[in-house]
């Protein structure tokens, strides 16, 4: 860090020559050291102490608490969740999509609308709703239990809540590039004889891939990360609820801080290679850029 | 292939594209579907590709029903103004598409595909392209691609959407008549929609200007010119300006202009002049005014002229290069100018932008028609 803002040091010595660009220059340097001090203090920072915790008792203890049963029993239920999940939306992202970008019909801008919902509410409503439709005195809670279908405080109403959470961000990002895209390929593609289903494989789904890789990399960062939700409809059975981040909390909770910042150096590295990835796909598609990354609760 | 619409209605919620619209190309020919934006030429044409369903109305092609034909099977090429090539493709993938997807049994061998798409680089003249992407290749290029894949599938109809509307003005003429020598090589039906009226007189054998989702006229690019059959015609098709006419007992007068014998009804006219079928002068009986502008355009000159009595913008005259050395108007110069030629249209209600107009050709310039 030191290292960059020495960089932009050397940028102003070197503008100095010209009385107007040493003082946007100077101007450059202050706007850019602060970006940095602030990302380095409020991001940085709390990652590298993140390792240092998990860390604090040794690599030993560091794989012990990895390999903890409850802990293996967490990463594979957020494994499965993601896998469920992010098909589910990946699916459903790519055909709503399609239909506002490349179709005009009545209620479009209210279907747009409702893809953004998820984003305004607060996770922790969210996962509220759920409970209000299926937990025990909810709409649906006792036809349920007669029926023996469990969805509240087990895997399924994790799902459903983490697909609610996690919804927009395949469809959002796709709907941008669709839509600057238009409709002239596809159409092409008809005219020269291909069927709706040709058409897609071979025009459409690669013409928005580098999107919905992104979308995909952004939407399963959430699904493994999200904890207000899941929090509220997962019921924190240990070995067979638990999540990820709620094993964390558990953890932490009883003051076992470096097997809690053991498993959530795991989450930490998830979100380094989502940046990662995020980063080689602007490189590989540098139309993506142009598309605003939604960010959660707003 | 020939093409023919009935009665077609289109309407996109109020709007109204398309009103009763008769249309029929005959084979072979090379047609240009020419009207300002929103006039609905491009849905006409999406139409009769397939891609746009009409509200009401039959299409036609090769005089077989086709309304209800999806745009796989109707055996045309597309061609759009921005090219839609297959970004991710090669150029090569992209003349190939129309042929790759044709089911196992219709699908030509890999070798025949090979040459196929060969012979038509070597028909649009970009043979060394084949491994280039879309986004390595310039505006003309691109579009010559995308005709090149239209003309894989061997279509019997080739329909373009304002396909040069995207080039530069030099490109834009090469490729034009490129188009129509390779409509007179290969003798498909054609038929292109374009707002430019320069290209449709210079390109097709026939031209079908549109207005408000109504054909206004059909003809040759020389009677849509020489013969507009409305005052809509008449002011888009070429320059053309008004000058207020009235008509009393048989005599036309117009402005400081001496009065011409037309028989016909009295009332108000207004008289729609082409620039070129304008004389000026320095002396001698006409409308008299002052030069305030002068350019010369290679073998044109365009003046314009303030004249008397008559506010607005100055009157635009053009005269051959040859003729304007003879006389060297310059701005401030007092002139006088002649009518050679004008058409008279009704100052009715709104209606007035249909009714056929009355041409009247004074020979030889104003002294001819001075009485």
């Amino acid at each position: 860090m030191t290292a960059l803002a020495h960089d932009s040091d050397g940028e102003t010595l070197a503008a100095v020559t010209r009385r107007p660009r040493a003082a946007r220059g100077a101007g450059r340097s202050v706007l850019i050291g602060s970006a940095l001090v602030y990302l380095g203090l409020f991001v940085l920072l709390p990652f590298v102490v993140v390792f240092g915790e998990a860390f604090a008792k040794g690599v030993a203890s560091y794989f012990a608490s990895l390999a903890d049963p409850k802990a293996l029993a967490a990463m594979r239920l957020t494994l499965t969740v993601a896998l469920i999940v992010v098909p589910l939306n990946l699916v459903f992202g790519v055909a709503s999509a399609w239909a506002i970008a490349k179709y005009e019909f009545r209620g479009k801008s209210a279907l747009v609308t409702l893809i953004d919902l998820p984003f305004a509410v607060s996770p922790v409503i969210a996962g509220l709703i759920y409970v209000l439709l299926f937990g025990a005195r909810g709409w649906l809670g006792p036809w349920l239990r007669e029926h023996d279908i469990p969805i509240l405080f087990a895997v399924p109403g994790i799902v459903l809540a983490t697909v609610f959470v996690t919804l927009p961000f395949i469809s959002r990002e796709l709907i941008a590039l669709m839509q600057s895209q238009g409709r002239d390929e596809e159409e092409t593609a008809l005219s020269l004889g291909a069927s709706g289903w040709q058409t897609f494989w071979r025009v459409t789904l690669p013409n928005i891939r580098w999107g919905l890789l992104y979308g995909v990399l952004l939407c399963n960062a959430r699904a493994m990360g999200e904890f207000g939700a899941v929090s509220v409809v997962s019921g924190h059975i240990r070995g067979l609820t638990n999540t990820m981040p709620l094993h964390v909390e558990i953890l932490y909770n009883e003051y076992n801080s470096a097997a809690a910042f053991a498993v959530a150096s795991l989450l930490a590295v998830l979100a380094l290679m989502t940046l990662i990835g995020r980063a080689a796909l602007d490189a590989r598609a540098p139309e993506l850029r142009r598309t605003t990354l939604p960010s959660p609760n707003t | 292939m020939s093409i023919r619409v009935a009665g077609l209605h289109k309407r996109f919620g109020e709007f109204v594209a398309l009103e009763n619209v008769d249309l029929e190309v005959p084979a072979g020919q090379l047609v240009a579907l020419l009207g300002p934006s929103g006039c609905g030429k491009t849905t006409l044409l999406r139409i009769i590709a397939g891609l746009e369903t009409p509200d009401s109305g039959e299409v036609f092609l090769q005089g077989r029903p086709a309304t209800d034909l999806p745009v796989q099977h109707r055996r045309v090429g597309f061609v759009f103004q921005h090219y839609a090539l297959f970004r991710h493709m090669t150029v090569f993938d992209n003349i190939a598409f129309g042929l790759t997807v044709r089911r196992r049994r219709d699908r030509p061998p890999a070798a025949q595909i090979r040459s196929r798409v060969a012979d038509l680089l070597a028909l649009v003249q970009l043979e060394g392209a084949a491994d280039r992407r879309p986004s390595q290749l310039s505006g003309g290029q691109r579009q010559r691609i995308a005709l090149a894949r239209a003309l894989a599938v061997e279509p019997e109809v080739l329909l373009l959407d304002e396909p040069f509307g995207a080039l530069d003005t030099q490109v834009r003429q090469e490729l034009r008549r490129w188009l129509r020598r390779l409509h007179d090589a290969l003798h498909f039906t054609s038929l292109f929609v374009t707002h430019d009226q320069q290209e449709a007189l210079e390109v097709a054998d026939s031209v079908v200007v549109l207005n408000h989702g109504r054909i206004e006229q059909r003809g040759s690019p020389r009677e849509v010119y020489d013969a507009p059959a409305s005052n809509f015609v008449h002011r888009f098709i070429g320059a053309s300006q008004e000058l207020p006419a009235i008509r009393r007992g048989g005599r036309v007068a117009i402005g400081q202009l001496p009065s011409v014998s037309v028989a016909g009804p009295d009332g108000n006219y207004t008289a729609v002049v082409r620039p070129h079928d304008v004389t000026v002068d320095r002396t001698g009986p006409g409308w008299r005014g002052q030069a305030v502008g002068v350019r010369v355009i290679g073998p044109l000159v365009q003046l314009e002229i303030a004249l008397e009595g008559r506010g607005g913008d100055p009157f635009l005259v053009e005269l051959s290069r040859e003729r304007y050395d003879r006389d060297a108007f310059a701005a401030g110069d007092a002139v006088r100018i002649g009518l050679r030629r004008f058409d008279l249209y009704p100052e009715t209600s709104d209606d007035s932008d249909r009714a056929p107009p009355e041409s009247v050709v004074l020979e030889g310039g104003p002294e001819a028609g001075r009485e």
